[in-house]
């Protein structure tokens, strides 16, 4: 009898799934409008998998499996692991902003939802990322060299380790001390753990080798004076810092193009996949139509710390929060149960990541030919507890590179352009500079530029400096004053000031920081006086390119839909930074603190 | 026979009849009652598939609800009523209760606990080249829970491995919350001590003892074998512990089964499914249903073991009061 209800069940469930047109449910897909009848399984994943997990819920939703035991519909959205995090600890209450609620979690590690269910403790709430959520797929945080620096350094045969970098970063001789002058100083490429997991675990590993442990790392251990002094040596060798690894991934094969990849950086924490990726030809993992990768002509190898790492192993959590009903908690749990089947942990090859399901082998690509080695890791990092691993972004927070930052804004008179909301653009942009200033720390160093034609009779005339480079700490209040009372003036002397805020910043260049231009317009640049875009371009390559002794880096901002985006990343590749893109000037406010997670 | 006496035995038959047709047709009702009344059964996750073969048979009344024993421990501990009928747990964790809760003076929920039902032996599955190197080290030159305790949390430079295999990792389940925890930190604490009579004085007073389950606690990785097989090598765990039923079927299916050894460590120790019952004729039937056909079928279909056939008499396990015990100690 029991059978027979079920049938009938899967019957009626089937029926009700059908779209109204009756066409046999072809339409359903990741993304689709649920069907009357259906619970909707929304899905937040980390972006590296959404492409992965769109192609398997579109599958399982025109599946059996998607109606078996009730009607579902999944839908996948990209949600980057921090992001996901902090909607999460507050609850999700902006569903417009951040996406439907999910019932499946998804980020890239789980130390994301160790991270949540602590902050939410110490809010008093109850955790909502439950503990033993199986891994969707696995990736090992690596460091990624370019093979001949690995080599330099004993790889294969030598195992390298964190220490082995530090001791690097902090020989004056640099790589001269392998035998390298020409490739100066060691640089390091770190992205920020409040946004990237690769950071986060990178941060993780870099405490455990300061500390000579593998596991159980504490509170005691990461307030003691000596690691705290390794990490600010590790740390004084970054480059910059990014809100994701692939910054840094794009500008070295880039550099690799002009044949200048072992001069920008020399090693950056990333993800096994993104070696591979990158030696294919593709940094970006995404092969648009048309493109043909290309590998580059300096691969890059996979490190796998001699003392340890951790893997990114990508959790579903059916999240144990009040919105998750019963019938999306089955249906969550049965899409789990399809995307861990072995045919479909399979493609998960194809991307790059090894297979969550013991039953599936580790194959191509992952392999030796393409810098990684599918017998590495040796052994891991234990994940810290959830006390330590948030004091732990704290104190990075504390000890990261400090910054010397240029902030120049566009005060055009388009700037005074409605935004969509009733705002002008440069009502919007200040908020979110001023609302910025709080990623910075007390000891990094910031100033404001403001740029527009004839801004006063004086030269320079098209930009003034309202508030001269100096310590956050010491005038974060003058900064939101002078930010605030930004009006809209005349034309966009883009070229002009691009070039100039670079130099200033050269000269001034301090090496013991990340120095930076960080550059906001929403416009073209109309300068008569000044309307060639090649002598900036040559300016900017000219100090960025080679063994460069004050590298400054221009992040560029494109602001609204006439912001001259291709212009903007000209700029930001040719100084080995990255532009953001805020077409829609309602995002100003997240791209801004994407910006600032460089420094 | 006069006539008088032949209509007295005309009428005792009759009664008798009458009382006999009561008596079948009140069976009969019986039966109907029997069959369509729902039977609560709460499972122990461990027995997950073969409670869902249950719930399934189409002769069976019986609803299943699955819950971590270490979380039903909690609740039993102090609750009035049980709510449920029957309690299948690969492990003597009814008689656990019973002896908790006699101990704490409250009522017996659990009035009657059933006879072994199934089996599964307690099994370590461990990289081969690191329990090959890891043998070294040990006793006879086989891996055991005295001599993996002992190594666990050290560097493997120093027990036999090499210094890129970082620390000894294990992978147990957890004590605090699963059967299999319990199960497999009872057999272990009884291997160490040689013998299954194992007393609250020795667990808290042997500092061995101390330093050897603080090895495994601080050494343990909180993964279960499937994570500790995928991503392609031994990084994340050396060695995972738990019941033969959950961990031989992924080793088995693993794309890296040929790197992996079982241990079924000596003397070998074992869960025994149990069936806790309450005071009820629901609960009744229940026993008789599941320690019948139906329940060996579905817990055999499950991967459990009926009958003794090449295991030792007994589980080798402490006594219950002394694995309660055990939990708490890991929980400290």
């Amino acid at each position: 009898m029991k059978r027979l209800l079920a049938v009938l069940a899967c019957v009626l469930a089937l029926a009700a799934c059908q779209p109204p047109n009756g066409d046999g449910g072809e339409s359903t897909s990741g993304t689709d409008d649920v069907p009357e009848g259906c619970a909707a399984v929304d899905v937040a994943s980390s972006p590296e998998k959404v492409e992965l997990l769109t192609e398997l819920a579109a599958t399982f939703n025109d599946s059996d499996a998607a109606s078996d035991g009730g009607c579902v519909v999944v839908r996948v959205q990209r949600k980057s692991s921090g992001a996901g995090a902090t909607a999460l600890v507050n609850g999700w209450t902006d569903e417009v902003a951040e996406g439907p609620k999910p019932v499946i979690w998804s980020p890239a590690a789980s130390s994301w939802g160790a991270v949540v269910n602590q902050q939410l403790a110490n809010k008093g709430d109850k955790a909502v990322a439950p503990p033993g959520a199986k891994s969707f797929m696995l990736t090992p945080l690596v460091i990624a060299m370019p093979r001949p620096m690995a080599q330099a350094l004993g790889w294969p045969d030598t195992p390298i380790g964190y220490s082995d970098l530090l001791a690097l970063a902090q020989n004056p001789e640099g790589w001269a001390s392998k035998g390298h002058p020409e490739w100066g100083a060691f640089r390091l490429g770190k992205t920020n753990p409040n946004f990237s997991t690769s950071a986060l675990s990178a941060t993780i590993a870099q405490y455990y080798a300061a500390t000579g442990k593998q596991r159980d790392l504490t509170l005691e251990d990461i307030n003691r004076p000596e690691v705290t002094q390794f990490n600010q040596g590790v740390e004084s060798a970054v480059v910059h810092y990014g809100d994701i690894t692939l910054t840094f991934l794009n500008n070295w094969f880039r550099n690799d193009a002009r044949g200048t990849s072992l001069t920008y950086v020399s090693a950056v924490a990333v993800e096994e996949k993104s070696v591979i990726d990158y030696n294919r030809g593709n940094p970006d993992g995404i092969t648009d139509p048309g493109e043909r990768p290309r590998p580059p002509k300096v691969p890059l190898v996979a490190i796998y710390p001699k003392e340890g790492t951790l893997f990114s192993d990508s959790p579903f959590y059916v999240l144990d929060a009040p919105w998750v009903s019963a019938a999306e908690r089955s249906g969550a749990q049965r899409f789990e149960r399809f995307v861990q089947q072995p045919a479909n942990q399979r493609k998960i090859l194809r991307f790059g990541f090894r297979p969550g399901n013991p039953a599936v082998a580790v194959g191509s690509p992952i392999v030796r030919a393409n810098g990684v080695d599918p017998g590495q890791p040796q052994t891991t990092l234990g994940l810290p507890s959830p006390p330590v691993l948030v004091r732990l972004i704290e104190r990075w927070g504390e000890t990261r590179k400090s910054a010397r930052v240029l902030l120049v804004i566009d005060v055009s008179g388009s700037m005074s352009e409605d935004a969509g909301n009733g705002e002008t653009k440069l009502e919007l942009a200040k908020r979110a500079a001023i609302d910025a200033l709080a990623q910075f720390k007390p000891d990094d160093q910031v100033g404001v530029r403001i740029f527009s034609t004839n801004l006063r009779q004086q030269q320079p005339s098209d930009y003034i400096d309202l508030v001269p480079i100096g310590p956050v700490g010491g005038q974060r209040e003058r900064l939101g004053v002078e930010i605030g009372r930004l009006i809209p003036r005349e034309g966009t002397p883009l070229y002009t000031v691009a070039r100039e805020s670079y130099q200033d910043m050269k000269k001034a260049y301090d090496p013991a920081r990340i120095n930076a231009v960080l550059l906001l317009t929403d416009g073209r640049n109309d300068d008569e006086h000044n309307n060639d875009l090649n002598p900036t371009l040559s300016a900017l390559r000219a100090g960025s390119e080679g063994l460069s002794s004050s590298p400054v880096r221009l992040f560029t901002i494109a602001y609204g839909h006439d912001a001259d985006k291709d212009t903007l990343k000209r700029m930001a590749d040719a100084t080995n930074a990255a532009a953001y893109d805020a077409s829609d000037p309602q995002t100003i406010a997240k791209v801004f603190t994407a910006v600032v997670s460089n420094f | 026979m006069n006539a008088l006496l032949l209509r007295l035995l005309a009428l005792a038959a009759a009664v008798a009849m009458v009382v006999g047709a009561l008596a079948v047709r009140n069976r009969m009702d019986d039966d109907k009652v029997s069959r369509s009344t729902e039977l609560r059964l709460l499972c122990a996750t461990e027995l997950e598939a073969a409670c869902d073969a249950i719930e399934d048979d189409p002769d069976s009344s019986v609803t299943v609800t699955v819950e971590e024993v270490g979380t039903t421990l909690d609740r039993l501990a102090e609750a009035d009523v049980a709510g449920f009928d029957g309690w299948l747990t690969p492990g003597p964790f009814p008689q656990m209760v019973r002896e908790t809760r006699k101990a704490d003076g409250h009522t017996a929920l659990i009035d009657r606990v059933s006879r072994p039902l199934a089996r599964s032996r307690v099994v370590i599955a461990m990289w081969k080249e690191r329990a090959t190197a890891l043998a070294t080290r040990c006793v006879d030159r086989a891996v055991e829970w005295k001599c993996l305790g002992d190594a666990a949390g050290r560097p493997w430079k120093d027990v036999g491995g090499r210094d890129t295999w970082g620390s000894v990792k294990t992978a147990l389940p957890d004590p605090t919350t699963t059967a299999a925890g319990v199960v497999t930190l009872g057999a272990a604490t009884a291997t160490f001590f040689g013998q299954p009579d194992v007393g609250s004085l020795d667990i808290n007073e042997s500092d061995a003892y101390g330093a050897w389950l603080n090895n495994l606690k601080t050494a343990n990785v909180n993964v279960d074998v499937a994570r500790m097989l995928a991503a392609g090598g031994p990084s994340i765990a050396d060695a995972a512990a738990g019941l033969e039923v959950s961990v031989k079927p992924v080793v088995d299916a693993a794309a890296a089964s040929a790197e992996v050894s079982l241990i079924y460590p000596s003397p070998v120790a074992t869960a025994d499914v149990f069936l806790g019952t309450v005071t009820s004729e629901r609960a009744a039937l229940l026993a008789e249903l599941l320690e019948g056909s139906l329940g060996r079928a579905a817990l055999r279909a499950g991967g459990w073991q009926i009958g003794n056939a090449g295991l030792p008499p007994t589980s080798y396990l402490p006594v219950p009061g002394l694995l309660a015990a055990l939990r708490d100690r890991w929980a400290q």
